[in-house]
């Protein structure tokens, strides 16, 4: 309370001086006091208590909790749901169809994250891709790079993906026989710092894939085999093929993105191998990549091409030229590999008689080693020689 | 080294003491309004943070290094020494220093690592946070994965290619395993992963059953299915004692573990989630397909939707059953935008409910809890009215709890604050003392007068 100076002597005796001002002095009663203390008093206790019952109000929910995270979860897959109602109309997504059969067709497929990042005005390029373990298992597909190859391999997977997540597709139309693994193999090393090769992380991975295959396996390769010589890339990416497309158990879908266009040749031996490429156009010196998947193999690696897109000066890009004619030249137009492609063809077949788990070798083996080197006369060792003899003609 | 010792602060002490309990781990120590840190802690803390070094005498003629910052700060601070990769480890002052004529107690509160992390500033909303925890036996490794944020507790077993697809998956944010096997861990995973090794003992003998069949109280642990699991059960015991080694006690939100069924997924292998650009790429810069698919209108639908991305089904019934509802929304594009509303209503449900029952929920965020359910009742309603059985289905096993709306609305304020120390959080009415003591408080002039 502030008195006045003038009024200063009307002060009564219990108030205590506070504060002295100009003009005035401030007191305080001694009721006054204790009720300032229990102000402050009541400050500290409002919280404790309000601490106390907030406390027991989270204790009680707290019994809540396993419905609580229930609804949770349902909300989340409900979210889940409307997200891909939403996507679908935003995105021109459409309503797969999954089956049991043993048949992936997708008509006018596109890339979803691809399409949704192009420059403005470019539309995505579509393409139709249809694989089954009847007709159509492998498809090779050669080309230039930059043509879309890698983009093909990959929308694939994802539209499979997608449709097994429950989700509509980016395509025309989609009748998906239910795959039950996916494998991509992207040529691109992943563990060079710790030291191993491309090559040698490639075959380990391939070797992984070959290992762990299903019937209703996808399997997405892209540029296997780059790692390393071009006849050694041939071969391997060549007998990776062949092993897919032979296994009676596991016929495995295959898109095999290649820039070995004389892995062509497969086509040949194997029916169920298939040749695509990835149109460009050559106008003059010019090329237009046209993005659309078209049957057949392609003759030439376009590399030349584009390197010049690329902008390797003109001298280099000329000299490139003159120094490819001279090379297709020499190997007769190119004939060269394919013919000794097919005469280890020809091999492979009498090979398969000496397979490692042939019985016929198990047989000759277990017959060699139960035979007792110290004990045997001339003549018995003859006459073991004459069993083998016979167990090899059969 | 006696001598020293007698020289040596009872600050000091304490926080010698203090410190050999959490070795590997970063000590902040509280001492008044300040988070300190002494030491080699010191610099890496002034390193990581940009706050000062400075020294101070430490006994006779010896220093020692010295770096803190407020402790309102610590929300800022540390998350960055998290992210840097450093185990935090809090300590508190236990009592009120008014209380006592020696020194406070103190202890740690909280360890932090990167993998058991509950603050908001350390935690991405659209993703889960998860510990992996592995077990080796010859040929094969149990993995057990747990978000303490959420409360989800997974377990699997299997050769190491598959063990390595899930780890490629779920990409948790900190790896424990035994001392023994760090050989063979680089070997097989590299050093992708921030990890943490761990004393043999946990892992051996029945230690790890008995520490979940004591965390769910029950007799076996067929309940949950993973009974058969022998080597997911070590790993999944060992990951709830590390939690609690790291002072996390408050676990009821982990109410169930359940087992990753392998064959019900279809198989990525483990190059597939990196080469199709699921959710993350070898380019720093490269679109992802969740980025392109992501238009949840929750955080829970965010991260469930990563979940479906990285394990799509194998059976032909429940696609067709997602396939059916999603052109069933397609077509009731009414119904699915009130229902999108509501569900921006709930936000994050599943990290608000486990924040409760770490007991760090805050007034505000019970407030949303009541909201949450309100939204969820009228879902049900929605749900229960529409054509579409699977809806239907959703909406049966909906449960707004109704009671607890009602008791938050009536104890708790409309609009409380978000920390519980600026008051006005419960409602008037329900306590007789409360109100007596507000009128005091705040009814000053009336009382006066």
């Amino acid at each position: 309370m502030e008195v006045t100076h003038s009024h200063r002597d009307k002060v009564p005796a219990e108030w205590i001086r506070k504060q002295t001002l100009v003009n005035a002095e401030r007191y305080i009663t001694p009721e006054l006091k204790e009720y300032e203390e229990q102000i402050l008093g009541a400050e500290e206790k409002i919280l404790a208590l309000e601490t106390k019952l907030y406390n027991d109000l989270v204790y009680q929910l707290t019994e809540y909790i396993k419905p609580i995270q229930l609804n949770a979860q349902l909300v989340a897959r409900l979210d889940v749901l409307l997200n891909f109602a939403t996507i679908a109309i935003k995105n021109y997504y459409v309503k797969p169809q999954v089956n049991d059969s043993r048949v992936i067709d997708i008509k006018g497929g596109r890339h979803p994250v691809i399409e949704k990042n192009l420059p403005l005005g470019e539309e995505y390029i579509t393409n139709d891709v249809y694989l089954d373990s009847e007709t159509q298992q492998i498809i090779i597909i050669t080309g230039p790079n930059m043509a879309g190859k890698s983009a093909l391999l990959r929308q694939t997977g994802l539209i499979v993906l997608m449709a097994q997540m429950g989700s509509f597709v980016p395509a025309k139309a989609a009748s998906i026989g239910l795959v039950d693994k996916i494998f991509t193999r992207v040529g691109a090393s992943d563990n060079l710092s710790s030291g191993e090769s491309t090559f040698m992380v490639e075959m380990n991975e391939t070797a992984s894939i070959l290992n762990n295959l299903s019937d209703r396996s996808l399997i997405l390769l892209d540029e296997i085999g780059r790692g390393t010589s071009t006849y050694d890339g041939i071969s391997i990416a060549w007998s990776i093929a062949e092993f897919l497309h032979n296994q009676p158990q596991a016929r495995a879908k295959t898109l095999f993105a290649t820039h070995y266009h004389e892995l062509n040749e497969l086509s040949n031996t194997f029916n169920r191998i298939k040749n695509f490429n990835v149109s460009v156009k050559e106008v003059g010196q010019q090329i237009i990549f046209l993005r659309k998947l078209v049957p057949g193999g392609s003759e030439h690696s376009f590399g030349i091409h584009v390197a010049k897109l690329a902008g390797m000066p003109q001298k280099v890009l000329s000299r490139a030229n003159e120094i490819l004619k001279k090379l297709e030249a020499e190997r007769t137009g190119g004939e060269h590999i394919k013919e000794s492609i097919r005469k280890v063809q020809k091999q492979a077949v009498q090979m398969q008689m000496f397979s490692i788990d042939d019985p016929v070798l198990v047989k000759i083996r277990d017959t060699l080693n139960n035979l007792d080197v110290n004990t045997l006369t001339p003549v018995e060792a003859l006459m073991k020689l004459d069993e083998i003899q016979r167990v090899i003609k059969g | 080294m006696a001598k020293d010792a007698t020289k040596e602060t009872p600050l000091m002490q304490q926080y010698n003491a203090i410190k050999t309990k959490y070795p590997g781990a970063l000590l902040l120590f509280r001492v008044g309004d300040f988070y300190e840190t002494f030491g080699e802690d010191a610099i890496k803390a002034a390193g990581i943070l940009g706050i000062v070094l400075t020294r101070r005498a430490n006994g006779a003629a010896t220093h020692i290094e010295l770096a803190g910052f407020p402790h309102h700060s610590l929300d800022t601070y540390l998350p960055k020494l998290v992210r840097a990769g450093q185990r935090v480890a809090i300590c508190d002052q236990l009592e009120d220093p008014k209380a006592t004529k020696t020194i406070v107690k103190r202890g740690v509160t909280e360890l932090v690592t990167p993998g058991v992390a509950t603050s908001d500033n350390i935690l991405h909303q659209k993703s889960n946070n998860y510990l992996a925890s592995l077990y080796y036996e010859k040929n094969s490794i149990g993995i057990a994965l747990i978000d303490i944020s959420t409360g989800e507790f997974l377990t699997a077993q299997g050769s190491s290619e598959y063990i390595d697809k899930l780890l490629q998956s779920f990409s948790p944010s900190e790896v424990i395993y035994p001392k023994s096997r760090q050989h063979d861990f680089k070997n097989t995973f590299g050093d992708r992963f921030y990890t943490y090794t761990l004393d043999e003992w946990p892992y051996s003998g029945d230690y790890s059953q008995e520490v979940l069949l004591k965390h769910f109280g029950v007799k076996s642990l067929k309940g949950f299915g993973i009974d058969k699991l022998n080597l997911g059960i070590v790993a999944a015991g060992v990951a709830l004692h590390y939690l609690n080694e790291t002072e996390h006690r408050n676990l009821q939100h982990i109410s169930a573990i359940s087992r990753i069924e392998e064959d019900r997924y279809l198989w990525l292998d483990r190059y597939s989630v990196r080469n199709l650009e699921l959710v993350g790429s070898v380019n720093e810069n490269a679109h992802t397909l969740v980025e392109v698919l992501d238009q949840t209108c929750s955080p829970m639908g965010a991260r469930l939707l990563r979940r479906w991305i990285v394990m799509p089904l194998k059976e032909i019934k429940p696609i067709n059953d997602r396939l059916g509802v999603v052109e069933f929304l397609i077509e009731h594009d009414e119904l699915s935008e009130t229902l999108k509303q509501n569900i921006r209503l709930i936000g994050d449900l599943e990290r608000l409910i486990s924040k409760i029952g770490l007991q760090k929920a805050n007034p505000r965020e019970v407030c949303q809890l009541k909201k949450a359910l309100i939204a969820i009742d009228t879902i049900k309603k929605l749900g229960e009215t529409s054509p579409s059985l699977p809806l239907q289905a959703i909406s049966a096993q909906l449960n707004p709890c109704t009671l607890i709306i009602e008791k938050i609305e009536n104890e708790l304020s409309a609009e409380p604050p978000v920390m519980l120390v600026k008051g006005g959080v419960m409602k008037e009415g329900i306590s007789e003392e409360l109100d007596r003591l507000r009128k005091i408080a705040f009814g000053g002039k009336g009382y006066l007068l």
